[in-house]
């Protein structure tokens, strides 16, 4: 593949990107199984895979040296934690007497 | 006697969008984005055969248009990263905007100098050609996405080898598999160009 080449690496104004989504749905289906057995998660262990290859590419060494499964996986849990912590806003008390 | 009851409502999206990104420097990020949540398989759409299935049963059909300039293979669209001028100049080539409700509708389909089908602004793509869904290799500079590798590995779909899927072979009307890590499997149809119009 002949690549038009436009210095990336000398370039720090980007990030490399991976997407995924969490849905309890996948929970259900094999496939998407991480190696600790059912993984919300979409594929990511692919997703690592993909930001390894890319920081590769990119010529990235310090990066590629943070990608782990552990890393990739609590980033993603912790930034749902702090999703959910800001969206927690009702709570309802409901408070009935019996007699 | 006192019964106490307690209701949580969660506002939270329950099935987001997680956008993961890495600095040069090695920092991780995820962000959330809202999505809507799969209520069956999201690879499901792999088993849609053109000539005899309801495209309706694997959920709503993108308009997907084909670009009329050629997006040259870089880093950029062989690897994924925030730098993504080149998918927003071909939507706005061909009229789509960059809102969420523009994405959810349609999308356009790039090709590279060689007039070989890439991908589109955030789909790889196959084509229903030979009873088989044919997806384009990588060496034409598409992005190798994370869905595009299981399909592979699954045999939902084959890779392009003899070239087939040309600029000049897309036809209005076709049929095309859309894929990605976030939205799974969709149908979008191929739709006259908004150039040609």
């Amino acid at each position: 593949m002949s690549l038009v080449s436009e210095h990336p690496s000398q370039d720090s104004s980007y990030e490399l990107l991976s997407s995924t989504r969490v849905d309890t749905l996948l929970l259900s289906l094999g496939w998407n199984n991480d190696r600790t057995g059912p993984s919300s998660f979409m594929l990511l262990p692919y997703h690592l895979d993909r930001l390894r290859d890319a920081a590769e590419q990119h010529g990235w060494t310090h990066a590629q040296h943070a990608l782990t499964y552990n890393a990739i996986k609590s980033t993603c849990e912790a930034a749902l934690a702090d999703h959910d912590d800001q969206n927690q806003v009702i709570s309802f008390k409901v408070t009935s007497c019996s007699r | 006697m006192l019964s106490l009851i307690f209701i949580h409502f969660r506002l939270s999206i329950f099935h987001p969008k997680i956008r993961i990104t890495l600095t040069k420097s090695g920092v991780l990020s995820a962000s959330i984005t809202p999505a809507s949540n799969f209520i069956t398989d999201p690879t499901s759409a792999t088993f849609f055969n053109p000539i005899s299935d309801n495209p309706l049963l694997f959920g709503t059909v993108l308009t997907v248009y084909v670009d009329f300039q050629p997006t040259p293979a870089s880093l950029f669209t062989s690897t994924k990263t925030t730098h993504r001028t080149v998918y927003n100049d071909a939507r706005l080539r061909a009229g789509l905007s960059l809102t969420p409700a523009s994405f959810a509708a349609s999308d356009v389909l790039l090709y590279n100098p060689q007039n070989l089908i890439t991908e589109t602004s955030i789909f790889n793509v196959a084509f229903y050609r030979s009873l088989q869904w044919v997806t384009p290799p990588a060496s034409t500079g598409c992005l190798p996405g994370v869905l595009r590798r299981w399909l592979l590995e699954q045999g939902r779909i084959q890779e392009d080898k003899d070239e087939i899927l040309t600029k000049d072979s897309i036809r209005e009307g076709d049929w095309v598999l859309l894929f990605n890590g976030v939205q799974g499997c969709r149908l979008g149809r191929i739709a006259k160009s908004s150039s040609e119009s």
